[in-house]
């Protein structure tokens, strides 16, 4: 190998590990399914950056949550006949109908979300009995 | 989910849901709390959606542990649906297979969707995961949710008006609280092209260490060119006798 390849080469990998870490340290640093929700669905109540907001969606419940989870992918996720549950770091969002064919997006923070949502999660992502308190699995899957 | 794999739960499935609604023998998943409180989220979700009627009904065939069937339905635990009184059904119909630790199979479970809905199939299912999370440990989470999941998936097609969630209205008991941590949400969203920009760093510094400093060491001990490649170990002796006069060998 040339002394002139040898240094293009060098070249080659330096760009390749520099242009990595930045783009793993990117990744991991912008975005969040609160952002995405956003800039995806209209809002309907609350201001950005709020700890509660309420968005609307032309598409059902279903492929709403879909939607949503395909592009964020939850820790957890929980189904009812009235939509669906998708658990985040900090943030929880739910899925329902709108009394239409549309659907409403809940987005709380996790606290927040718990305590609007205690009928449907308590027991299954938390403490406090609720309708997941007698099974042996629920919660979180990663990190536990 | 393959036609293949759902295939072993038809004779079941059809056995159980043409049946008149009775009594299951055993019940292998949930226990009767849960199917009670499953079979009546159900009926709620029935009676909002105009009367469709939801069930569910496993097998299970374990030969070292509790072989059995359960079924319920919006009409209750332990009843399965009855297609004659329902114009409108959807039944998740599973078989869950444990093998002998003696046998090469693996354990393996299956679903299907028995419905009077031509618009939904069994691929349908796919939506809420792989039929294997029924077996292991939270078996009886995921038959829970999967079912619960019936009438979402009836309002997704059009066939019936997607129901509300109620938001609480009590407040939460001051034991309350969330559990468990989620984890890095961008880290699971972007795992894929993190695991790729991983590598491609690793490869990359690799490439560099390599081209930096095990080469060059190499490229030193090779002879420059048209110079006699110098012979390995120590300088061979003489003959005896053969020694010039003047020079001694050291030892």
């Amino acid at each position: 190998m040339s002394v002139v390849q040898k240094r293009l080469a060098l070249i080659v990998a330096a760009v390749l590990a520099v242009s990595g870490v930045v783009g793993v340290v990117t990744l991991l640093s912008a975005g969040s399914v609160r952002s995405w929700i956003d800039g995806t669905f209209t809002r309907v109540s609350g201001q950005p950056g709020g700890r509660s907001l309420v968005y609307s969606s032309t598409q059902p419940p279903l492929s709403t949550a879909d939607r949503i989870a395909g592009r964020w992918r939850p820790s957890d996720r929980l189904n009812e006949p009235g939509g669906s549950f998708l658990r985040y770091r900090d943030t929880i969002v739910a899925v329902t109908g709108d009394g239409g064919r549309g659907s409403r997006i809940y987005v709380d923070d996790d606290d927040d979300g718990y305590a609007r949502w205690y009928p449907y999660l308590g027991g299954w992502w938390g403490t406090g009995g609720g309708s997941g308190s007698g099974f042996r699995g629920g919660g979180p899957g990663e990190g536990k | 989910m393959s036609w293949r794999r759902a295939l072993p739960a038809l004779p079941l499935g059809l056995a159980l849901v043409l049946a008149p609604a009775g009594t299951a023998s055993a019940a292998p998943i949930l226990d009767s709390a849960d199917a009670t409180e499953l079979a009546s989220t159900l009926a709620e979700a029935s009676q909002a959606q105009g009367g469709i009627c939801y069930g569910w009904q496993v097998e299970v065939t374990d030969p070292e542990g509790a072989d059995g069937s359960e079924v319920g339905s919006s009409a209750g635990a332990g009843k399965a649906v009855d297609t004659v009184l329902c114009r409108s059904y959807v039944v998740l119909s599973a078989l869950v297979t444990y093998t002998s630790e003696l046998s090469e199979s693996e354990d393996s479970a299956s679903w299907r969707l028995q419905t009077s809905f031509a618009e939904l199939s069994s691929g349908d299912l796919d939506r809420f995961g792989n039929p294997d999370d029924l077996l292991g440990d939270n078996d009886d989470a995921r038959l829970f949710d999967t079912v619960k999941a019936l009438p979402l998936l009836v309002s997704d097609k059009g066939l019936a008006p997607p129901i509300q969630l109620d938001a609480s209205t009590e407040p939460v008991p001051e034991a309350a609280g969330l559990t468990g941590t989620p984890g890095n949400d961008r880290l699971r969203a972007h795992a894929a092209v993190i695991v790729l920009l991983v590598v491609l760093v690793i490869a990359a510094v690799v490439a560099f260490i390599v081209l930096l400093f095990i080469r060059p060491r190499r490229e030193q001990r090779r002879p420059p060119p048209g110079r006699p490649q110098q012979a390995q170990g120590p300088p061979r002796q003489p003959p005896y006798g053969t020694q010039p006069r003047g020079q001694t060998w050291r030892r």
